[in-house]
């Protein structure tokens, strides 16, 4: 007996392999095992397993069946749309298809119950059935009966059946009014930071030694860490910028044990992938797109302006032509906006007084017209002035990202003012690939 | 394979624990009937009575048993059934129908439900009914046939009761009572809730055809009848194989229940509630950290068993994140925190 893991009712072998499989959660493990208890042996009716995201309760989870051999039904709440789909799922993993083949057509719990009821009867349990049930937190959005119905399955059907719930959600969110049967509680902690390191370093890459693969997921945790302990991301933040640390290796410059200079290399750049694609600013491919781009561009744009506010498609356009109106001079339109304008250079509409930036003196208000004249020709698609644009611009007024100047009597010429930074619209219009440096008169 | 028990009969250790644990097992996670219900033995003989007079002497009645959430009123229940049908008679003759709130949602499936346990299906067959209560009139009508002219008398559980209170109408709750009252066929009706307002639920035409009789078990233990509960709970019966082991551990419970410490948590349980789930709760976090290398419940073990039911969920869920802020409210990353504190529901 060497692991942590051991029972009577499993053999050793058995868990070891366990233990191998999910480091870091031993002790959780361990826990679950003896509250399992032997196979043969009853288990308490339900068990509900909380924890933040990528904490590994499924992996867990999905271990122990898997090694330990338990019958067992792995249901996901997102899958089972319906109860149905539930109900078919646990009777084919129970009592096989033909079971299952037995449920009428949106069957009840009620027939449910009775069909388990029949199939136990035939083939009762020997060991200890389990349904693990992911996701647990959208049963509270199912039949109101359902849930406390799961939580005793166990005197409902009378078997030896152990319901385990996989939360992110804490249990005090679940309870019905009129209390329920209560479940054992069991928390499965975060990952602590050496814990992620030892989880992160044992996907290494092939070509490179192990030592170097630990030592870049030490520099990536140093940044990351701070902000981020989910390991699904995480191993995908390290996936996505293993090459580019490795570029310096493979270009020849820099030797293995350079662990300083590979350092230097890569912190700037895991920096800029934090503002940028961990928040979703930009997805993982136009990451890797901008990665590969970035030798030619110079220097990667890394902004942090991150929308909180989804905005419709044409919305994003009305409120880029709504900054455009605000931060140039309407004079300037017919340079910027009309296809054919000739030459007219920059100091042809240079006027003394206007030498101070247009940023400086804040948004200036317009007029609608001058808005929809400036969202059409951004627009690339041809757009008909419905009633869903104007809805959509006074939606934008509603949000405060537009303000209204003019009394809110004046139906014929309203005027607004565009009340956003220039952060925000250059990450709104960077959604809709348009750029706004080219458009405005202030950075000509 | 009930085996005689010899005195001097001894297992290995291993074997003696894995005993231990089944035993204990059935009775914290199985709801296994004990031989007596502990602590309603008068409401036990109430019901046995009740139920007899109904499937020996063939009166109707109605009875609801209403206590808090693992108070006992399913293991009450059971009993007092087992109990009664150890007469053979009564065991030949009594019809059983278990119905729960939970599984029959509305009348229709309550019905359908009825119709199998009665096993009627066949009879049943393709008839078309006008309303609910010819329905239900036919089915016991059905069951009256057959080798005897009187009915056979028919108990009716309903487990969570206060949901049948919401079907529609409660046409289900009034016919069943309206048979039970109008002697029409030998029933007794038995609820089981744990709204202790249920009468309220009841609509005024349903309320009126009950007979109004209650079982209430609310306990009203002391401190030092929590304790004996506690020490009954976790004790081997005569039954155990290995009689020199059972007495062992009945004195380690004993001592585990004198204990200073392991007496604070009971009592704080104790404060926290009486009932017999939430104890079993802890007896089952107990009784896994019982191993071959240490066949005994320590005080130590109650501790860590109490520390886990109680421990508050939410500071367990916050605990990560909080911890990024203070570190972090100064560096230039902390607005990034929020994605993390957002994954929380609070
Ligand atoms: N009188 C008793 N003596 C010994 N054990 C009991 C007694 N009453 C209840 N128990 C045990 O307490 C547990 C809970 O009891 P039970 O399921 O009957 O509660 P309940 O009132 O039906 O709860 P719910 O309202 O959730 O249905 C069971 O495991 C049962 O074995
Ligand atoms: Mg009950």
């Amino acid at each position: 007996m060497t692991g942590v893991l051991h029972h009577p009712g499993y053999a050793d072998e058995k868990l070891q392999r366990v233990e191998q499989l999910i480091p870091c959660r031993e002790l959780q493990a361990g826990m679950l095992v003896s509250l399992m208890g032997q196979p043969q042996h009853y288990s308490y009716p339900s068990i509900f397993i909380y924890g933040h995201r990528a904490s590994g309760k499924s992996h867990v989870l999905h271990i122990l069946m898997k090694e330990l051999e338990l019958p067992h039904a792995a249901v996901s709440c997102v899958e089972c749309v319906s109860a149905a789909l539930l109900y078919e799922r646990v009777l084919t993993s129970f009592f096989g298809r033909s079971a299952a083949s037995f449920l009428p057509r949106s069957p009840s719990l009620s027939e449910f119950v009775r069909l388990y009821r029949h199939q136990r009867s035939q083939s009762p349990a020997e060991q200890t059935r389990y349904i693990v049930m992911e996701k647990a937190e959208l049963l509270r959005d199912a039949d109101a009966n359902l849930l406390p119905a799961l939580l005793r399955l166990q005197e409902l059907v009378d078997d030896n059946i152990t319901v385990i719930l996989l939360s992110e959600i804490v249990w005090e969110k679940f309870r019905p009014n009129t209390g329920c049967f209560e479940p054992l509680l069991l928390h499965f902690p975060d990952y602590s930071k050496g814990e992620l390191q030892q989880i992160l370093s044992t996907d290494s890459h092939p070509s490179y030694s192990a030592e170097l693969y630990s030592s870049y997921i030490n520099i990536l945790l140093g940044v990351f860490y701070s902000v981020c302990r989910d390991l699904r991301e995480l191993r995908h933040l390290a996936a996505l910028n293993f090459n580019k640390f490795c570029e310096p290796l493979t270009e020849g410059k820099v030797k293995e044990t350079e662990t300083h200079k590979l350092w230097r290399n890569i912190e700037p750049h895991l920096k800029k992938a934090m503002q940028t694609v961990y928040i979703r600013e930009v997805s993982s491919l136009q990451w890797e797109q901008m990665q590969q781009t970035e030798d030619e561009g110079g220097a990667l744009r890394g902004l942090s302006a991150h929308t909180h506010v989804e905005l419709p498609y044409y919305s994003k356009f009305l409120l880029i032509a709504a900054y455009l109106a605000s931060y140039n001079p309407a004079r300037t339109d017919k340079r910027f906006f009309v296809k054919h304008h000739g030459k007219i250079r920059k100091t042809n509409f240079l006027k003394k007084n206007e030498k101070t930036s247009n940023h400086l003196l804040g948004p200036k208000p317009f007029a609608l017209d001058r808005l929809l004249a400036i969202f059409y020709s951004v627009v690339d698609s041809r757009v008909a002035p419905t009633a869903s644009i104007f809805s959509q611009i006074s939606s934008l007024v509603t949000l405060q990202l537009l303000t209204q100047i003019s009394h809110t009597d004046q139906l014929d010429a309203p005027k607004y003012k565009c009340s956003i930074s220039l952060d925000f619209i250059s990450a709104v219009s960077r959604t809709v690939n348009f750029d706004i440096v080219k458009y405005l008169y202030d950075f000509l | 394979m009930s085996k005689r028990k010899v005195k001097d009969v001894h297992l290995p250790t291993g074997e003696c624990i894995t005993q231990l644990q089944q035993v204990l097992r059935e009775r914290f996670c199985h709801q296994r009937l004990p031989e007596k219900p502990e602590g309603v033995e008068a409401q036990h003989k109430n019901l046995l009575e009740l139920l007899r007079r109904t499937a020996v002497h063939g009166e109707s009645n109605s009875l609801l048993i209403v206590g808090p959430r693992g108070a006992g009123k399913t293991t009450l229940l059971r009993c007092a059934l087992r109990d009664l049908l150890q007469d053979k008679d009564v065991n030949k003759n009594l019809l059983q129908v278990h119905l729960n709130g939970l599984l029959q949602t509305d009348d229709r499936i309550a019905l359908k439900e009825i119709t199998r346990q009665l096993h009627l299906e066949n009879v049943v067959g393709d008839k078309v009914f006008g309303s609910f209560a010819e329905n239900l009139a036919f089915l016991l009508e059905a069951l009256k046939k057959g080798d005897r002219s009187s009915s056979r008398p028919a108990l009716f559980v309903l487990d969570e009761f206060d949901l049948f209170a919401h079907h529609k109408n409660q046409t289900l709750l009034y016919n069943l009572l309206d048979v039970s009252q109008s002697a029409q066929a030998p029933v007794a009706v038995v609820g089981l809730t744990c709204r202790l307002d249920v009468m309220e639920l009841l609509e005024k035409r349903v309320k009126s055809r009950f007979s109004h009789r209650q079982i209430l078990l609310l306990s009203s233990l002391s401190f030092p009848q929590y304790q004996q509960r506690i020490q009954a709970q976790l004790s081997l019966t005569d039954a155990f194989p290995d009689a020199h082991f059972a007495e062992e551990w009945n004195s380690s419970i004993k001592t585990l229940c004198e204990d200073k410490s392991a007496q604070d948590v009971f009592r704080r349980q104790f404060h926290f509630s009486t009932d017999f789930r939430s104890l079993h709760t802890l007896l089952v976090f107990c009784l896994s950290r019982v191993t071959v290398s240490k066949p005994v419940i320590k005080a130590a073990d109650v501790l860590e068993a109490s520390r886990l039911c109680l421990c508050d969920a939410k500071a367990n869920m916050l605990h990560g994140n909080s911890f990024n802020f203070e570190l972090h409210k100064d560096s230039i990353y902390w607005p990034f925190s929020f994605p993390v504190v957002l994954q929380l529901e609070i």
